[in-house]
C-alpha cells in the first residue's frame, strides 16, 4: 500500500486524486496547495487532509510518493524537495522548462535513491498505444508522413500561469510536447525542427512545426490554444503499405444533450475518455506504483522526458530565430 | 490571327488539347452541361486516346493542333502533361483563342511568364484551372473570413492529399515535379486568395518514401506570408488505393476570434458494397469542374477576368518551385519574385 501526497490542486491534481481513489494499492493522504479552498475540495474527493504547506507531508514517514501536479516552473524546486525528503516522485509533464532543471530533478532522485515517473500520459491513451504498435510492428510499412494535432481553448490555470511563457514555456513546450514525445516513442531521435508560432499579445496561441526524424520520417505537429470551446486531438500516419487516421471528434461513443448544460467550464481541457480498464491516467499511475514496487520497468523513462523537452525547446528556438534547428 | 467575333446568340465553342490529364473528361462533360457552350473538337498527340475521347464526347478529333486552331473555336482547354503547356498555350493564344490551362500552369516560372506575356499581347484570356476556388464550401469559407467572424487570420494548417497518380505524373520530363508540384499549387492559390497576400518564404521537407518511383511523393511545407501569417501544407500522395476516396483538401484556418475547419469534399455518402468489395465516399456536392468551366465561358462571353488568372497560376507555381529549392538547401527560401506585383485578388 502506497501513501501519496498530491502537490498541486489544479485540474491535473484533481485527475490524479480521482485515479488514486480507484487504486486499491494507493491512497492519497495529503493534498497540498497554497489555495486552501482548492486543496480542501480535492482532499474531500479522496478522503485526504488538505495542506497549505508541503512540510507535514514531506516529514510524514508514511508518505512514500509525492505526485507533483504544479505549474511547470515549480517542478524542479518541488520535485527536488520531495526527493531530498526520500519520497518517490511522480511529476506532471513537461518535466521542466530547461534541460538543466530536468537533469537536476533526475539527479536529485538518483542521489536520494528514489524513483522518478513522468506524466507523458499520451503513451497510455489506447488510440495512441495502438497507433504506436501498428507503426513499430511494420504493419503500415515504411512511414512517409505523420501528422499530429492537439487543439483547444486557451487554458486558464492558477494565476493565469499558462499565459506567462517564463512559467509555462509556451504552447510548444506545454501542449505539443505530448506529440513530440509520441514521435520520439515511435521513431527515435529528431534530426531538425522548423516551427512558427503566433505572436502572443493576448491569451491565444497557435503553432505549427515541421520535423524531420533521423529515420527520415516527415512529421507535422499542430498545437492550438486558439480553438474556442472544444478540445480535440487528431493524428494520421501514412506508410507505403497502409495508413491510419484518428480524430477525437469522430470517436465519441456518447453524446449528451441536455437543457441544463452550460457552456464549457474554464480550466485545462482534459480529453474525456470513457474507458474502464484502459483509462489512461489510471493506467499511468498504476504503472508508476508497480515501478515503485520494482515489478516493472516504466514505459516512459526520465531520459524520454528530457528528449521530449529537447524537441520542444528546439521548436521554441526555431520560432525565436526563424531558423531550422537541429536537435 | 483575328479573334472569332462573338455574337450574343452564339454558343461558345471550346477545343480541348489532350486527354492526358484525367480532368479533360470532366471538363468535356462540363461543356455538355453548359447550354451556351459546346465542345467543338479535340486534339491529342496520342491519336488513339484522342479518337476515343472524341467518340465518347461526340465531337471531332483533329489530327494536328494547327487544324484545331484553324477552326472558329473561341477557346482552348489545355490538359496535356505540364511540360507541354507552354507551347500549346502560346500557339493557341497566337491563334486568337482564349486559354484555360490545367494546373500547374507550367513547370518553370520562365515558361509560365512567357505564357502570360503572349496571352496579354494577343489580348486573350489566360485562366488557370484552380477548380477548388469554385467549390461552394471554399467560397463560403472566404466569405466567413472576409466577414471578420474569426477575427484576423493568424495561421492555416492545410492538406491536399492524394493517391499516387502514376503515368506521366511521375515522369519528371513531362510533369516537372511530383506530389509537391501537383498539390502545392491548389492550396497556395487558395491561401493567396483568402489572405490577399503573397508568400514571402517557403520551408519544405520533401522526399520519396511511399512509392517505388523516381519523383517526390511526400513532404510538408511551411509558408510565411508578407503579413506574417504562416501556413503549413501536406501535399503528399499518401492515400492508399484502399482508402475510400482519392484524397482531400482540408484547412484549419485559425483567427484571433475563431477557427474555420474546412473539409472541401466532406459532402459525401459512405458506400460499402459487396459487389466490388469496396468502401467509398461518393461526393454529392456541387461539381467544381463545372463551375470552373462556367466561369471560363462567362469570362469569354463578357470579356472579364476569370476567377483564377494566369498570374494566379504563376504565383502558385513559384511557391511549389521554392519548396523544392528549400528541400534541396535545407533552408527557408525567400521567394525571388520577378512578377512581384500582387495579382488581382
Amino acid at each position: 500500500m502506497h501513501t501519496v501526497a498530491v502537490w498541486g490542486a489544479g485540474s491535473m491534481g484533481r485527475t490524479h486524486a480521482n485515479c488514486y481513489k480507484q487504486c486499491d494499492e494507493a491512497r492519497v493522504k495529503y493534498v497540498i496547495d497554497r489555495d486552501t479552498e482548492r486543496a480542501r475540495n480535492i482532499a474531500a474527493l479522496c478522503g485526504a487532509t488538505p495542506q497549505v504547506h508541503p512540510d507535514a507531508a514531506l516529514k510524514d514517514p508514511e508518505v512514500d510518493i509525492v505526485d507533483v501536479c504544479l505549474p511547470t516552473y515549480l517542478h524542479r524546486e518541488c520535485a527536488e524537495k520531495a526527493a531530498y525528503a526520500g519520497k518517490h516522485v511522480f511529476c506532471e509533464k513537461p518535466i521542466a522548462l530547461s534541460c538543466d532543471d530536468a537533469t537536476a530533478i533526475i539527479e536529485a532522485c538518483k542521489s536520494n535513491n528514489v524513483k522518478f515517473g513522468i506524466g507523458h500520459v499520451l503513451r497510455y491513451f489506447p488510440e495512441y498505444e495502438m497507433a504506436h504498435d501498428m507503426i513499430t510492428s511494420g504493419r503500415l510499412g515504411k512511414i512517409g508522413v505523420i501528422r499530429m494535432s492537439r487543439t483547444g481553448p486557451f487554458p486558464r490555470g492558477w494565476e493565469n500561469w499558462y499565459s506567462d511563457s517564463n512559467r509555462s514555456g509556451s504552447l510548444l513546450l506545454d501542449l505539443s510536447i505530448h506529440d513530440f514525445d509520441f514521435l520520439a516513442w515511435c521513431f527515435g531521435d529528431v534530426e531538425r525542427v522548423f516551427a512558427r508560432s503566433t505572436q502572443r499579445d493576448r491569451p491565444l496561441e497557435y503553432a505549427l512545426a515541421v520535423i524531420r526524424m533521423k529515420s527520415g520520417v516527415i512529421a507535422h505537429v499542430e498545437g492550438s490554444w486558439a480553438h474556442p470551446a472544444q478540445f480535440s486531438y487528431k493524428f494520421e500516419v501514412c506508410g507505403n503499405l497502409g495508413m491510419i487516421e484518428f480524430d477525437s471528434r469522430k470517436a465519441q461513443p456518447l453524446t449528451v444533450l441536455a437543457e441544463s448544460m452550460q457552456a464549457s467550464k474554464p480550466g485545462v481541457a482534459i480529453p474525456e475518455s470513457p474507458l474502464k480498464d484502459k483509462h489512461p491516467y489510471l493506467r499511468q499511475l498504476r504503472e508508476f506504483l508497480a515501478f515503485v514496487d520494482g515489478k516493472i520497468t516504466p514505459r516512459v523513462t526520465p531520459e524520454d522526458a528530457v528528449k521530449a523537452l529537447q524537441i520542444s525547446l528546439a521548436a521554441v528556438k526555431s520560432v525565436k530565430t526563424g531558423e531550422v534547428v537541429p536537435v | 490571327m483575328t479573334k472569332t467575333v462573338l455574337a450574343r446568340e452564339d454558343r461558345i465553342r471550346i477545343g480541348i488539347i489532350s486527354f492526358a490529364h484525367m480532368h479533360a473528361a470532366s471538363y468535356a462533360y462540363a461543356l455538355s452541361q453548359i447550354p451556351d457552350a459546346e465542345l467543338a473538337g479535340i486534339y491529342d498527340n496520342d491519336k488513339e486516346r484522342g479518337l476515343a475521347a472524341a467518340a465518347m464526347h461526340h465531337t471531332d478529333y483533329y489530327h494536328s493542333l494547327t487544324d484545331l486552331l484553324d477552326t472558329d473555336i473561341h477557346g482552348i482547354i489545355v490538359c496535356s502533361p505540364n511540360a507541354n503547356h507552354r507551347d500549346e498555350c502560346i500557339r493557341s493564344a497566337q491563334a486568337g483563342k482564349h486559354v484555360l490551362c490545367e494546373k500547374p500552369l507550367a513547370t518553370t516560372s520562365e515558361d509560365a511568364t512567357a505564357m502570360l506575356d503572349v496571352c496579354k499581347n494577343e489580348g486573350v484570356i489566360l485562366a488557370t484551372a484552380f477548380p477548388v476556388r469554385h467549390a461552394p464550401p471554399v467560397t463560403r469559407a472566404k466569405e466567413v473570413i472576409d466577414s471578420g467572424a474569426i477575427g484576423q487570420v493568424m495561421a492555416v494548417n492545410a492538406t491536399n492529399h492524394g493517391r499516387m497518380p502514376g503515368g506521366w505524373f511521375i515522369d519528371r520530363e513531362l510533369s516537372g515535379g511530383g506530389a509537391v508540384l501537383d498539390h502545392t499549387v491548389h492550396v497556395a492559390d487558395l491561401l493567396r486568395w483568402f489572405l490577399r497576400d503573397e508568400v514571402k518564404t517557403v520551408y519544405a521537407e520533401v522526399d520519396t518514401r511511399m512509392h517505388d518511383i523516381d519523383i517526390d511523393d511526400c513532404g510538408t511545407l511551411l509558408m510565411e506570408f508578407h503579413s506574417g501569417v504562416f501556413a503549413t501544407l501536406d501535399p503528399s500522395w499518401s492515400r492508399p488505393k484502399a482508402y475510400p476516396t482519392w484524397g482531400d483538401v482540408t484547412m484549419e484556418i485559425v483567427g484571433t476570434k475563431g477557427v474555420i475547419s474546412l473539409d472541401v469534399f466532406a459532402q459525401a455518402l459512405l458506400e460499402a458494397n459487396d459487389s466490388d468489395q469496396r468502401v467509398l465516399y461518393r461526393n454529392w456536392g456541387d461539381n467544381m469542374d463545372l463551375l470552373l468551366v462556367k466561369d471560363f465561358i462567362q469570362a469569354i462571353r463578357e470579356g472579364k477576368e476569370p476567377k483564377a488568372s494566369g498570374l494566379d497560376g504563376l504565383k502558385a507555381l513559384e511557391v511549389a518551385l521554392a519548396a523544392y529549392e528549400s528541400a534541396a538547401s535545407g533552408m527557408p527560401v525567400r521567394l525571388s519574385c520577378p512578377s512581384c506585383s500582387t495579382a488581382q485578388l
